[in-house]
């Protein structure tokens, strides 16, 4: 449903606010765009069992919100609901005041009022919005965001599509949390049985297969945990797969797709058999074009996609979830519904040693443990010393050195995607930024963030610390910041800092370092990312699986002005 | 002893309103096992064992309760308020106080840890001191074993140490007690989950001639058909 007033500045857009014409006129640069949104209760049916989801503008993704870089954005935000709500602009660089985070950004948009978010647009690309309140966004408060540039788009096409990823349960959030608190294993029904064992016997033998047992039974782990909630029913374009989403697409088109996953905890692999897919952004940054075949986003990531059909045929959107527990389909090009028939599932992995974290892989750790809980401070470059690291007693795939991408093509994701013999998979390597960074200084702040958690009382920790524990990290301003993530459990964690975009050290020279909003850092795995505190305030910083979040795998970044000037 | 025990107690309760003030989300559980055996014979036997807690990660206030009613009486009630402080990852440590209602009413100081142990062991160990001045320790530990993804084997074991003799009830100074057997349980959903449960009790070393005295039997053996539920 689309309101009045946006109805209304939709069509004052459509005659003022043209790319060609914004370019030199100041006028339009700073043009208003004003949008309505309202967050209520709705009736939703996506298993075949009624249930009550939140909306904004009673629609599931809501409304898509369009702009033109540059303009001056109004949002009214009222809260429909009987408790706190709020909306963040996810990837958008704002005054902190305006990023929607109840407890940092601001108290929140209490029930019955109306926050107005009034912000100038310094980007462009695709972007989303969701509730930071409690459990909304998997009630289905989230919807997608889209700037234009405001010169010509680096990549011409000539029909677009927002294709938003989510994963949908009956049950209320709020019980889902409650479970995994009674019971951190209540969604896995692909645990090791006593079958399993004897498979594994009969095919390593039987010492081997008790020894495996034993290992992970010392460490109390279980390489079954991929994902922590599952039950989930998946929604493409808020679509569920027995009645999958369409769009519209010709033979010899270039058609732009922006995929957003706003899933709560739900990875995705996506392909579209028979379609190139040419990835030309990331997290709403253009890079170099990568054809690829398929590609895996992790939660709140979004990743552009140009495809170019040949032929007039029906082409099926495949969105696999990464622990293989279902699919988000839909249909691009030829007639409606002739597609519905799911593709095969692909094989579930089990996590092997190597994805645990450091403290857990069966070694005598007692030297790395240390080090990184040293890390966990700030610290110089030159007082690090890596001699007390033994690397050779890690005897897992975790280059330890500083700095270095520990992670390759060919085992980035984690678990494997299983594409076939010769595809071509995406990997964060690939990613090459199309306009370079301006800020190519050494990072003069170092901070290691080591990611840990706890399945059996389900506790998610930045650097040993729940968020009602944590000290906020501060920042001077203008300083150059690296942050090597230390992932110290088993499984995949999408973070994200707020109101910063961060450079991923990737491999590629600085000035072509994609920059993201989100970085996944697998299983058991390191990865560093830098970036200049250069937006004064203070920011969230957290994993985006919800239930990581909401169990405390979040903190507080401050960046100081008063700093800087004290230490210059 | 057991005033300071209780004064112990307090002051954790006051730390779990503490976790509440840092705007922490408080989770509840309660959870039971009830089952019976030997319907339609002469020794009826109605066994409980049920918990709740309330509270954070870090505190948590604990209610437990259990025991066996027999052919119309109570053989044992036992009742725990605790409250638990994170110990680290996988442990718990417990203090509070034990009620006994039956067979004599008494009341214990309670100091315990609970927690996983390696190989998945869920492990509960308690040292109960009474107001008589006599102390047990009391160990239970359990293991699941995954038959199928909703069918479950858990061998338990449970067995008291008692630090002197406790002639009033039977004990010997040395291991006392042991219950142990199998458990098969099916999970109809997590919350409601029907088991069978092999039970053997027996006494152990000096406190077998003390059952004996007393006419107790020194051990039984059981098959119990019972419910297994939670909620939160």
């Amino acid at each position: 449903m689309i309101g009045r007033r946006q109805f209304l500045a939709t069509l004052a857009a459509l005659f003022t606010a043209r790319p060609s014409l914004a370019r030199d006129s100041a006028f339009l640069a700073s043009a208003t765009r004003e949008y309505t949104l309202s967050i209520g209760e709705i009736g939703v049916n996506f298993t075949g069992t009624p249930s009550h989801g939140l909306a904004v503008n009673g629609q599931v993704p809501g409304p898509p919100l369009r702009f033109l870089e540059g303009e001056d954005v109004v949002i009214h935000v009222a809260n429909r609901l009987d408790v706190m709500s709020s909306i963040h602009w996810h990837g958008l660089l704002l005054p902190p005041e305006m990023d929607g985070v109840p407890g940092i950004s601001f108290d929140g948009i209490p029930p019955g009022e109306t926050f107005t978010y009034r912000f100038p647009l310094r980007q462009a690309g695709t972007y989303w919005y969701h509730s930071h309140s409690a459990y909304q966004e998997q009630q289905g408060v989230y919807g997608p965001l889209i700037i234009e540039p405001r010169g010509a788009d680096p990549v011409p096409f000539d029909r677009e599509h927002t294709i938003v990823l989510s994963d949908w349960l009956d049950t209320d959030p709020a019980d889902v949390h409650a479970n995994l608190k009674s019971m951190s294993d209540y969604y896995n029904y692909a645990q090791r049985t006593v079958g399993d064992f004897f498979d594994f016997a009969s095919a390593e033998g039987l010492s081997a297969a008790t020894n495996e047992r034993l290992a992970w039974g010392n460490m109390r782990m279980t390489p079954t945990d991929l994902s922590d909630v599952s039950g989930y029913t998946f929604l493409l374009n808020g679509q569920p797969n027995d009645r999958p989403w369409f769009g519209d697409m010709q033979p010899g088109e270039r058609v732009r797709l922006r995929f957003i996953n706003a899933g709560a905890m739900s990875y995705f692999d996506i392909r579209i058999p028979g379609l190139k897919m040419t990835v030309v952004e990331a997290d709403g940054q253009a890079v170099r074009p990568v054809p690829v075949d398929e590609f895996r986003i992790a939660v709140a990531e979004t990743y552009d996609v140009i495809v170019e059909p040949k032929e007039d045929d029906a082409y099926q959107i495949i969105a696999e979830a990464m622990d293989r527990s279902g699919f988000a389909i839909g249909q691009l090009g030829g007639t409606q519904g002739a597609l519905v028939i799911l593709p095969p599932q692909r094989k579930r992995h089990l996590l092997t040693m190597d994805d645990m974290g450091g403290e857990h892989a069966g070694m005598d750790h007692a030297q790395h443990r240390a080090d990184t809980n040293e890390n966990t401070s700030d610290m110089d470059h030159s007082t690090m010393d890596h001699s007390t690291m033994d690397h050779a007693a890690m005897g897992h795939a975790m280059p330890m050195g500083m700095g270095i991408p520990p992670v390759t093509r060919d085992n980035e994701h984690v678990p494997p995607m299983d594409a076939p013999e010769g595809a071509r998979v995406l990997t964060y390597q690939d990613l090459v930024a199309l306009t370079p960074n301006d800020d190519l200084r050494e990072p003069d702040r170092e901070l290691t963030m080591t990611l840990g958690g706890n399945m059996e009382r389900y506790i998610w920790t930045l650097n040993g610390d729940k968020f009602s524990e944590a000290t906020p990290i501060y920042l001077d301003y203008g300083q150059r910041v690296r942050i090597t993530y230390v992932n110290d459990t088993m499984m995949n964690h999408p973070m994200h800092l707020h109101g910063m975009f961060v450079e991923l050290e990737n491999g590629q020279p600085p000035a072509n370092r994609p920059r993201k909003h989100i970085v996944n850092v697998g299983p058991g795995r390191r990865y560093a990312v830098t970036f200049t505190a250069d937006e004064a305030g203070e920011w969230a910083f957290h994993c985006h699986l919800l239930y990581h979040m909401a169990s405390g795998m979040m903190s507080k970044v401050v960046v100081s002005r008063v700093n800087a000037e004290v230490s210059q | 002893m057991i005033r300071s025990l209780v004064c112990v107690l307090l002051f954790c309760l006051s730390a779990t309103g503490a976790t509440a003030a840092d705007m922490e989300r408080l989770f509840k559980h309660v959870e039971a096992d009830i089952d019976a055996s030997n319907w339609g014979e002469a020794e009826r036997l109605v066994t409980w064992d049920a918990k709740a807690w309330y509270g954070g990660d870090t505190h948590k206030a604990w209610v437990k309760s259990e025991g066996e009613w027999e052919d119309g009486t109570f053989e044992s009630a036992e009742f725990q308020v605790l409250v638990s402080q994170m110990l680290n990852v996988f442990w718990d440590g417990q203090v509070g106080i034990r009620i006994d209602a039956e067979p004599t009413s008494l009341l214990y100081g309670v100091i315990g840890v609970h927690g996983l142990a390696p190989q998945f062991i869920e492990t509960d160990i308690a040292l109960f001191l009474s107001e008589d001045g006599d102390a047990h320790i009391r160990l239970e530990g359990d293991w699941d074993i995954h038959l199928t993804q909703r069918l479950r084997l858990t061998p338990f074991i449970e067995t008291e140490l008692f630090l002197q003799d406790v002639d009033e009830r039977h004990r010997a100074r040395g291991l006392a007690t042991l219950e142990t057997g199998l458990q098969l349980a099916y999970d109809i959903r997590r919350e409601i989950v029907p088991y069978l449960e092999l039970n053997y009790e027996t006494g152990l070393g000096a406190t077998r001639s003390l059952m004996r005295q007393d006419g107790e039997a020194e051990d039984a053996l059981t098959l119990r058909a019972g419910l297994h539920f939670w909620f939160n």
